[in-house]
């Protein structure tokens, strides 16, 4: 913070335009100004420019900026084409060096867009942005703050089923968990609680509910359960409901879609014996060469 | 502040009237101050169960309303000095309170006595959230029949989500012969379910139904001959902290030769 407000008032000796007199002059301590930036980084989409907005410091300090960029390019790739050109990054007070600014615009260029303006409170910024060939601002940061478009788009991780969903409880009768990804469950799965899934089920506990994997049609999914004792368990477009009599024995077993339909084995015996054929779409056993 | 306590279960008819009924009369034996709430609107029973039907003047809408101070509306049990009972009413449906004004009323009530128990209509619906309004703890009763252990499993999520996290179980109508003979579930297949802790386990016994009939809790009467009422006052010892072994309810089934085949297979 204390940077901040040094960059603040460099930056009123270096540039007395009109502006930032008159915001200091009505704000005398610039850090009471209202921190209206966002808490990520957003996207702000203006008629002939698109508006990356990042937080500030304050906000929240950005250190690790692969994955800031990361993020903005899985968002990027889901979205649809943006009708301009030009970028303009509102960096606030956050620290760019010329690398990273070289990242973005890399990035930006794989999207058919251009960094063309980084608008900075701070000088490290603003030289890192000029040495780059980038046209620069420096400004104060309650002008930068006065200028964040009033439409945002916030850029979050897009879910993509490769993150699970964690759940430490009993899902008792009558909850019905729904989720894009995989599902964790370290707790039982009572009779009338559901969990569907676009990917694998796994539960730590006991299974007496209903889970259907792959719900969005994924035949390679599995369900896996320390006690498998459903009633009824769905991959894909199958179903089976589970036999009557329950065995005296129960050990964790898999729940896969094999040629003849839904199909228990141990799971000690899964991982070892079974591939996945991608062409008939369904889990086979393959020749154990131990036992020939 | 006293403790307030939900008894409910999700399904009809396993005894939640009879379990507050007697609890609360237990609990009056230990020598505490007991409330007993009827949340159970257009459907009253409690007070049929203590005999306290006559002395009803006015209710708990009555008290909601303005109508009479909620003094007035408590009756008091002559037998048993310490337990007071807050009549339902007859005449309304579950939908004429709301879960806030039965929170306001019940918090009335909440310095005055050690227990405020909440008698709660069967169903998760208003009746349900009214009764669970003002509680911190709930005691769900089941009977070990696959029905209403799932009422049940489905009761201790909602309480869950509403915020009540400490339930205990009370499974009700057990019969030892009947497990005896693998035709009932057992308290531990209940148990494996519901997973949350046991409270205590009442035989099924016909001295229950007489004692209802007569507006009697059973705890009221001789308790060296009847099972059930030791089993409700060792509840009522549990709810109040102390380590009380489960009785052995299995152990009048067998006889005597059965004891010494119990003993031999370990």
């Amino acid at each position: 913070m204390d940077e901040t407000q040094t960059d603040l008032s460099q930056n009123l000796n270096d540039v007395p335009s009109p502006d930032n007199l008159e915001t200091e002059s009505t704000t005398p301590e610039n850090q009471i100004v209202e921190d209206n930036s966002p808490l990520e980084i957003q996207l702000g989409l203006e008629e002939d420019q698109l508006t990356i907005v990042m937080p500030t410091t304050g906000r929240c300090p950005i250190e690790d900026w692969d994955a800031v960029w990361l993020m903005l390019e899985k968002h990027l790739e889901q979205h649809q084409e943006f009708p301009v050109l030009n970028v303009s990054v509102l960096a606030q007070n956050q620290l760019l060096g010329g690398r990273q600014l070289q990242q973005l615009a890399e990035l930006l260029s794989r999207h058919q867009l251009q960094l063309k303006r980084v608008r900075t409170s701070r000088r490290q910024t603003a030289i890192a942005a000029a040495t780059a060939g980038y046209g620069v601002e420096q400004e104060s940061l309650a002008k930068l703050l006065a200028d964040i478009p009033i439409k945002l788009e916030p850029v979050k991780p897009v879910n993509d089923g490769t993150n699970a969903l964690y759940l430490s409880q009993t899902i008792r009768s009558g909850v019905e968990i729904r989720y894009k990804g995989s599902v964790v469950i370290t707790g039982d799965v009572n009779p009338g609680g559901v969990i569907i899934a676009d990917r694998d089920i796994v539960i730590w506990g006991c299974l007496r509910g209903v889970a259907h994997a792959g719900a969005e049609g994924d035949r390679s999914c599995r369900i896996m359960a320390l006690q498998m004792q459903p009633t009824q368990l769905r991959i894909a477009d199958m179903v089976a409901r589970s036999s009557l009599q329950t065995p005296d024995h129960l050990q964790p077993e898999v729940a896969y879609l094999a040629a003849e339909g839904i199909r228990l084995v141990p799971a000690t015996k899964f991982s070892k014996n079974y591939a996945y054929a991608a062409e008939q779409q369904v889990w086979e056993e393959l020749p154990d060469p131990m036992s020939l | 502040m006293s403790r307030v306590i939900v008894v409910t279960s999700g399904k009809g008819g396993v005894g939640k009237t009879t379990c507050t009924a007697n609890l609360g009369s237990a609990l009056v034996k230990l020598g505490k101050k007991v409330a007993l709430v009827d949340a159970d609107f257009g459907l009253r029973n409690l007070d049929l169960l203590l005999g306290l039907e006559n002395r009803v003047v006015y209710t708990a809408v009555e008290a909601i309303a303005g109508e009479c101070r909620i003094e007035q509306a408590l009756v008091k049990d002559k037998r048993q000095s310490g337990l007071v009972l807050l009549p339902a009413a007859q005449n309304r449906n579950k939908e004429s309170v709301t879960p806030t004004q039965m929170k306001q009323l019940i918090m009335k009530l909440n310095k005055a006595f050690d227990y405020i128990l909440v008698d709660s209509p069967a169903g998760i619906e208003m009746g349900f959230r009214n009764a669970i309004s003002a509680a911190r703890e709930a005691l769900i009763v089941t009977t070990p029949e696959i029905t209403a252990v799932r009422d049940a499993d489905r009761v201790v999520g909602l309480l869950e989500a509403y915020g009540i996290k400490r339930t205990r179980l009370i499974v009700n109508r057990l019969k030892p012969d009947m497990i005896k003979m693998n035709e009932m579930m057992s308290v531990e297949d209940v148990l494996e379910i519901l997973a949350i802790p046991l409270l205590g386990i009442v035989p099924d016994d016909k001295q229950v139904i007489i004692a209802s009939n007569r507006g009697e809790p059973l705890v009221l009467g001789d308790q060296k001959t009847s099972v059930p009422a030791t089993a409700f006052l060792n509840i009522a010892r549990r709810l109040e902290g102390e380590k009380v072994p489960l009785l052995d309810l299995m152990a009048d089934q067998d006889g005597f030769l059965g004891k010494i085949r119990r003993f031999f297979a370990g």
